[in-house]
């Protein structure tokens, strides 16, 4: 064929393919642009009556009614910085918090480490807990002086999801807070979270803790000292992203009662409420949108009144990815387990019972976090290819681009301007330029990137379904700790 | 409109609208430091005065306060909010000299009016000065406000109630915890200000009162021993439909239960109950204290739940000798032995 | 009290004259920092202020002064870390006064655990704080 054959051929398909998606992928950008914008002034409604009343309210010291914390941290090979962090979470400022640690069958000097710097000694057999567990537990050791609430557990590998159950299951007390070994929390961080609990202790169930990345800022003994902006473009993308989708995102959602995500994390929950949901699902890629789903489902399948909170302020801080190769994996194992639970949850949809979960946030959730990269790889591939054939109409692309970039530009400004009256973290003028710029990448240039890696993880898992239908285990945990 | 006109419109549109952020963005921050720094700059003058009143350094006649309490206009407006500020932050004689320059300036007039102002941010605002300044006028205005429409100018309330400390704010305070917006954390914090005086108001509220206002009574009973709170406590411990409520108040009654009481909190922790209200009840029994509660703890030791075990093993050291004998008996039983152990590491003899 | 064998800020200046001892102020709250500073210069005091525990460190490590007030919720490194440095690498005794909001038990138990000398609670009285600086100091009252 001849390029006038081709290029006839190629109009004509595109045309007829064009005519029907175009509709679709317009108002598609409108909406998901219009909803964020929406989320954007839910939230900033959320961070004034936040900001209000941290300022009307005595110095929060945890008051009359704090209950106890157990913060539960499962690690893998992390000799490094284990010794660092359990020192920090020890030292983090709350009346009453025990740590945790659940030593995932590592390899390395990780146990070894905390036993000599924690003086270990074990402890005979404990009792097993509530959630199975199908690893071996081989182990329990407590400080030698006895007072320092420190317990390490351990067991044979098994990936996180488990390790956190064990922890679950030898936690003490009434809460239970979910952080990674890598993260960096405020010292104030549990008083904030725990917040809730103590507010209205007859409802909250779970609280999430905002999560923000710390690339490129200052951090010494496991606390933050200065924040600053990342050097890398990626990580600046991300800590874009970080604010629009996940701070704003979030608050906008935990303000109309619907929050249906807490971060892996960083997350607080009732420590009798996730033993009555089963502890987190080991063969779950999503595991923490798992329980938080299913959470969601057995409070409104009993029928009870419940809360699930959002706490704004920033309270943990995590090293976001900074090369390609692990930013891909994470997106693509994002994506496969949001396409996951949301299958498996699929009954939750459209339900009476299900409120606003079912109603509002389970289906926006379908067309706005799944659908999204299919209907913007729609807009990637076929509009150039509509332009190059003249199928498409030179000033509709520009119309599309506008409503799809040009719009989402225009949304993370607003979100940053909200995070900047409410929080202004960063104080120096150069980080806020290179805010500005980043926002700019982050919706074009980053963001077609993720959309890629995230129909990866769908297919992966798609193709994965139909290869081990019916196997009960899958390989879930290549990714060790990450 | 054709396509040609939309982007004609989209297009600047949108990019005057970014510019447009980008510049609110830059111009909060400005605004944010250009105003503090000009505030500083307009009230640097007077710092040295208020200063000299907030530490107590005044003369003996007062010379400084009264010159402070002349000064007018758009500095006045400047003075009070600095003095505002550094009320939450000094008490005593020092504290009671500010509030008495913002008297002198009347703001604590227009707080009173403002309580009743149509804007809830007004409102909120004014009982939050109400509250800092303690002052005591503002006693009515503000149980007035525990009821108030707005969610946020409750909360706010149920904090100057407490602040300002009178006992008449005590059952007002429990009553309105029926509504959204009164944080229990406030309430508590606040009933425990207003001290004895509130202890009628809590057996009311264990026997009136919401969900929520059961569970803070429940728990201000046992921290603050109000015995009389025994039978109602019992009550709540065998009927309440709300498990936080009922757990509350079966720990309260490990704190001021009679020893007739014993066979309540036992009942609780039969294996049926929820989790929550059988580990408060098993901590409960050690806390009451009676050997009595030895065989039952002993049971406990091997249930299922291991938080259960682990407060039966904690419950039984703490009753003493018999509970003790107990524990080294069954020290095969997981709970016990490491409970054991630790006692042995904290150095308690066992 | 343990007296350090050498005073770390002289008690004496060089021309003979009485100094008036130097009392470092550590807090990220402008308005406490003015009040303390403004309340122990009347009390008799030279004072330096600082507002984050890493410059409150700095000014230890370059020139000790005579006693700290530090508060316990700063930025960088809290009073309560910087007391812990002070009391690890130091083999004088550097007297310590926190200045907290934190006013529960376990919070004053966490203070005097790492080695304050004194736990004042804010809102805080300025009389009283002055004579408790004076007691860690071991001076006469006023």
């Amino acid at each position: 064929m001849t390029w006038p054959e081709v290029h006839d051929v190629g109009n004509q398909v595109l045309t007829v393919f064009f005519g029907v998606t175009a509709p679709v992928v317009f108002t598609y950008f409108l909406l998901i642009n219009t909803s964020y914008l929406v989320l954007v002034v839910l939230a900033a409604g959320g961070f004034r009556r936040h900001m209000r009343e941290k300022e009307t309210r005595r110095d929060l010291t945890a008051g009359e009614m704090a209950p106890g914390v157990s913060v539960i941290v499962p690690a893998y090979n992390e000799e490094t910085l284990i010794v660092t962090s359990v020192r920090a979470l020890l030292a983090l400022r709350y009346p009453q918090h025990e740590v945790v640690v659940v030593d995932d069958g590592s390899t390395d000097g990780m146990l070894a480490a905390l036993v000599e710097a924690f003086d270990l000694v074990p402890l005979p057999a404990r009792a097993t807990g509530e959630i199975p567990i199908r690893a071996q537990v081989t182990g329990t050791l407590v400080p030698r002086n006895g007072h320092t609430r420190l317990l390490v557990v351990t067991k044979t590998n098994s990936g996180r999801s488990e390790a956190i159950n064990t922890g679950i299951n030898a936690a003490r007390e009434p809460i239970i807070a979910i952080i990674d070994a890598d993260s960096i929390l405020e010292p104030d961080a549990l008083v904030r979270v725990t917040q809730p609990f103590i507010d209205d202790p007859n409802r909250v169930v779970g609280a999430g803790g905002t999560v923000r990345a710390v690339n490129g800022s200052t951090v010494t003994a496991g606390r933050l000292v200065r924040l600053q902006m990342p050097r890398s473009w990626l990580a600046r993308a991300q800590v874009m992203e970080y604010l629009r989708s996940f701070l704003i995102g979030r608050t906008g959602w935990a303000s109309i009662g619907t929050l249906l995500l807490i971060s892996g994390a960083f997350g607080v929950y009732r420590r009798d409420v996730v033993i009555a949901a089963g502890g987190l699902d080991p063969d779950s890629i999503g595991e923490d949108f798992e329980l938080c789903l299913r959470v969601h489902r057995m409070m409104r399948d009993a029928g009870r009144e419940y809360r699930m909170v959002f706490v704004p302020e920033p309270v943990c801080w995590t090293e976001v990815p900074s090369t390609i190769a692990v930013l891909r994996r994470q997106r693509s194992r994002w994506h496969r387990g949001l396409w996951e639970t949301l299958w498996a949850y699929r009954g939750m949809l459209f339900r009476r019972r299900y409120g606003r979960v079912g109603w509002l946030g389970l289906p926006y959730y379908w067309a706005f976090e799944l659908f999204a990269p299919v209907l913007e790889v729609v807009g990637l591939v076929v509009v150039p290819l509509g332009l190059l054939f003249g199928a498409v109409n030179v000033k509709y692309a520009l119309l599309l681009l506008a409503v799809s970039y040009g719009y989402a530009v225009v949304v993370t400004f607003a979100a940053m301007s909200v995070e900047e009256w409410a929080f202004h973290r960063y104080d120096r003028w150069r980080d806020l330029v290179v805010a500005v710029a980043a926002t700019v990448f982050e919706n074009v240039g980053y963001r077609q990137m993720t959309v890629w890696w995230r129909l990866e993880g769908w297919w992966a898992s798609l193709r994965g379904r139909k290869q081990v239908w019916g196997v009960m285990t899958r390989a879930g945990f290549e990714e060790g700790t990450t | 409109m054709t396509i040609g006109g939309f982007v004609a419109v989209a297009g600047p549109g949108l990019a005057a609208a970014s510019l447009l952020m980008a510049c609110a963005i830059v111009a909060l921050k400005l605004h944010r430091t250009l105003r503090t720094r000009a505030w500083e700059h307009r009230v640097a003058p007077l710092r040295e005065a208020v200063l000299l009143v907030a530490t107590g350094e005044d003369t003996e006649d007062g010379d400084t306060l009264s010159e402070l309490a002349g000064v007018r206009g758009r500095t006045r407006r400047d003075l009070d909010e600095l003095v505002v500020r550094l009320l939450g932050k000094v008490r005593g004689e020092a504290a009671d000299q500010l509030v008495e320059l913002l008297r002198s300036h009347g703001v604590l007039d227009r707080a009173t009016r403002d309580a009743r102002s149509w804007s809830p941010v007004r409102r909120e605002r004014a009982l939050h000065l109400i509250g800092r300044c303690r002052d005591w006028r503002g006693t009515d205005v503000a149980i007035t406000a525990l009821e108030d429409r707005s969610p946020r100018v409750r909360a706010q309330a149920a904090r100057t109630v407490g602040r300002i400390g009178d006992p008449r704010a005590a059952r007002p305070l429990l009553h309105a915890l029926r509504l959204e917006g009164i944080h229990v954390g406030d309430a508590a914090e606040a009933l425990v200000g207003l001290g004895h005086a509130s202890g009628e108001a809590l057996l009311w509220a264990l026997a009136e009162g919401s969900p929520r206002a059961r569970t803070v009574a429940a728990h201000l009973c046992g921290v603050g021993g109000v015995r009389m709170a025994a039978p109602l406590l019992v009550d709540l411990v065998e009927r309440d439909p709300d498990l936080t409520a009922a757990s509350a108040a079966v720990s309260a009654l490990g704190k001021v239960g009679r020893a007739q009481d014993h066979g309540a909190i036992a009942a609780a922790t039969v294996r049926f109950h929820p989790q929550q209200l059988r580990r408060a009840a098993t901590e409960a029994l050690g806390e009451h204290g009676l050997a009595l509660a030895v065989p039952v703890l002993v049971r406990l030791l091997a249930d299922p739940t291991s938080q259960v075990a682990e407060a039966a093993a904690r419950s039984l050291l703490a009753l003493g000798p018999a509970g003790r004998a107990a524990l080294v008996e069954h020290a095969h039983l997981p709970a016990a032995g490491a409970e054991l152990t630790h006692a042995r590491l904290t150095g308690v003899a066992v | 009290m343990i007296r350090p064998a050498r005073p770390p800020t002289p008690e004496r200046s060089p021309g003979g004259h009485p100094a008036r001892p130097r009392v470092l102020v550590a807090d990220d709250d402008v308005d406490i920092r003015d009040l303390v500073q403004f309340k122990l210069q009347q009390a008799g005091y030279d004072v330096v202020c600082v507002g984050d525990g890493l410059e409150a460190w700095d000014v230890f490590v370059s020139d000790p002064p005579a006693a700290m007030v530090l508060d316990v919720m700063m930025p960088g490194l809290s009073g309560i870390d910087v007391l812990l440095k002070i009391r690890e690498h130091s083999t004088v005794h550097m007297p310590v006064l926190m200045l907290s909001a934190r006013a529960r038990d376990v919070d004053v138990d966490a203070g005097f655990a790492v080695g304050a000398d004194d736990y004042v609670v804010k809102p805080f009285s300025p009389r009283e704080l002055v004579h408790r600086v004076n007691g860690i100091l071991g001076r006469p009252r006023r």
